[in-house]
């Protein structure tokens, strides 16, 4: 049995140093891809070599053993005769020397190799030159942080809050419900049942871009911000309706509310602000929906998840189905309805980036929200399409070694700019 | 020392050549002595039964008839002389032997490709000359440039850059790059992989 795991261990070692050498066979990597989709653990061993920070580690640890020694009282035990170099640390052994300089020397290096090595994990071109792949070290040192809870809050009265995730308490008082921060991101109103505020005051939420807030308003209705994004609501709903506006994205989790002289429940209206006027508008009684409202973006999304949302604009409206999605096109003054591609549009609620065929431009514009930089393009974009998905948070970097290895395009960080470079035949 | 193959390194061995056996040492010492350190928590015992490992590869140097075979031996030689070693430990104080066993008894499959890995970045280093390591690591990890180095080392900055673009291409030529019609299918799996966190 322990033979067996031992046999296996070494095959998919082999399997991964082919990989790393561009060897593998078609059916020798799908059945490296079979072995890691056999379980979550080999999923794991495999993503964190590949992550190559254990790997490194672990390789500068090995220089604590002293293969001079080692080798000495092999051939001692064997009876085998020492020659000169073995009983010298000698310059061309792989070896901790008695030169502490050298000992360093040849860690260094093996973490210099183990770099190479896990460029071409990274899935880097052979043809790319050395000076291409150093330069990527370049990127990873100017390495841009992905984002993380963060907004500010602007209180009716104008003053304004910085919330993160580090503070945590009770903000203010406005009028009769309470805003209260708590840890982790997530800003949340209470509001006394049945009391219902005299004047309305308005609370204003934004988000910058990189960052991101969750938050809990007066009526239980939960509100995910997306990056580069504002809400504005009162703080305490008044009776007759209730209505709150965006830019930006954000994932609604509204609650179900009965009118005061319960007959009936509450209506729910996200009113979409774009900088070309109005946005149209969501109305809904209690669901689960996202509105991708970016000025950016070529249309305003939204994407029922489940109950039923009534989407207007101007005259028209529509009425769509969970899996389902109303396209307001920027120049259009009818909402379309289509079929969504669910995992797609709400991938950023679960910190992911999901690309399906995706124009890269389209990708560049969400990279700039949720790491904060600018984009410059260089060259032809067109036709430029990439499918699949990466964590968000994982570096940037990781994510432009990524769409760099094709081939088709370069990368390069400057301060808060991303230059993407078409690379030229 | 440049291996070329396991092939080669397999045929040299079974002649008993002593320097693919000081190759191994170097390249599979220290690896398999951190697989058994883990398992017996006692580095001069670890090396003391790496030692002996080695030893029995060489008493028998000429059954293996695959590098394949070799790995094989070093890994489960490595594995039942640390539990062999433990367990002689635990008759000592058998207090908390149940315990210590479960953490022991099961393999596991990551330490071992790890410690591959490892032999393999090892072995690549190997064939490194030690003063083009040295140029190699002055200039891409500590990124001094050319002058500096060429001033440190005492050598033209000529030298420095000759010796730097032949320890890349030494490098390169070992990791094997093949111009890369498989790398979609790379790219893929890595995404499929990410993606799945």
């Amino acid at each position: 049995m322990d033979e067996k795991k031992i046999s296996e261990a070494l095959y998919i070692a082999s399997l991964i140093k082919k990989q790393v050498n561009k060897e593998i066979t078609a059916e020798e990597l799908a059945s490296l891809r079979a072995w890691i989709a056999d379980s979550s653990g080999n999923e794991k061993i495999y993503r964190e070599i590949a992550s190559g920070e254990p790997l490194r580690t672990d390789l500068l640890k090995l220089e604590h053993y002293d293969t001079n020694k080692l080798t000495q009282n092999i051939f001692r035990k064997a009876g085998l005769s020492l020659s000169l170099a073995d009983q010298v640390p000698g310059e061309d052994h792989v070896s901790r020397s008695k030169n502490k300089h050298l000992y360093w020397t040849w860690a260094a290096a093996a973490a210099a190799v183990f770099f190479a090595v896990a460029l071409c994990f990274k899935a880097m071109e052979s043809r790319t030159t050395p000076e291409k792949r150093l330069a990527l070290n370049d990127i990873k040192q100017k390495s841009l942080a992905p984002g993380s809870n963060k907004a500010i809050l602007t209180l009716a009265d104008g003053s304004q809050v910085t919330l993160d995730n580090n503070s945590h308490d009770t903000l203010a008082r406005q009028g009769n419900s309470t805003a209260i921060q708590h840890k982790g991101g997530l800003l949340a109103y209470s509001s006394p049942i049945n009391l219902l505020p005299a004047t309305v005051a308005y609370n204003t939420i934004v988000t910058p871009a990189g960052g991101r807030y969750e938050v809990v308003l007066s009526d239980g209705t939960h509100v995910f911000l997306n990056s580069a994004s504002s809400l504005k609501y009162p703080a305490s709903f008044p009776d007759s309706q209730r209505e709150v506006i965006l830019t930006g994205e954000a994932y609604f989790e509204v609650a179900h509310l009965l009118s005061k002289n319960g007959h009936g429940k509450r209506p729910f209206t996200v009113k979409i602000v774009l900088p070309s006027g109005d946005g149209g508008e969501v109305n809904v009684l209690g669901t689960h929906f996202n509105v991708m409202a970016y000025a950016n973006e070529s249309a305003v999304k939204t994407t029922l998840v489940s109950g039923s949302v009534d989407v207007h604009k101007g005259n028209s409206h529509v009425l769509i189905r969970p899996g389902q999605q109303a396209i307001l096109s920027n120049n259009l003054n009818k909402p379309e309805v289509r079929e969504a591609d669910l995992e797609q549009e709400l991938a950023w609620k679960s910190g992911k980036f999901v690309f399906k065929s995706t124009d890269i431009r389209q990708i560049m514009r969400q990279i700039a929200r949720w790491y904060n930089v600018d984009i410059i393009y260089q060259g032809d974009m067109s036709g430029i399409r990439f499918s699949g998905d990466i964590m968000q948070k994982e570096n940037a970097a990781q994510l432009f070694e990524i769409l760099e290895a094709d081939g088709r395009l370069h990368f390069s960080v400057t301060g808060n700019r991303v230059t993407v470079s078409r690379v030229s035949k | 020392m440049e291996v070329k193959s396991d092939e080669h390194c397999l045929v040299l061995l079974k002649e008993g050549n002593e320097d693919i056996y000081r190759y191994l040492i170097r390249v599979y010492g220290p690896v398999l002595c951190s697989y058994v350190e883990k398992i017996v928590f006692d580095r001069a015992a670890a090396e003391d039964i790496v030692e002996d490992i080695f030893v029995k590869l060489w008493e028998k140097h000429t059954v293996f008839d695959s590098l394949l075979g070799v790995r094989k031996f070093l890994y489960m030689a490595a594995r039942n002389a640390s539990l062999n070693f433990k367990r002689s430990k635990e008759r000592e104080k058998t207090k908390h032997d149940a315990f210590s066993r479960l953490s022991t008894e099961t393999i596991s499959i990551d330490e071992i490709i790890y410690a591959e890995l490892m032999a393999e970045v090892r072995s690549a280093i190997d064939s490194l000359p030690h003063k083009m390591r040295k140029i190699f690591i002055m200039g891409y990890i500590d990124q001094l440039s050319n002058q500096e180095i060429a001033a440190q080392l005492d050598l033209s900055c000529q030298t420095v850059r000759n010796q730097k673009t032949k320890a890349l291409t030494i490098i390169r030529g070992l990791l094997k790059g093949h111009p890369g019609d498989r790398i979609i299918l790379y790219i893929t799996l890595l995404l499929a992989i990410r993606g799945k966190l």
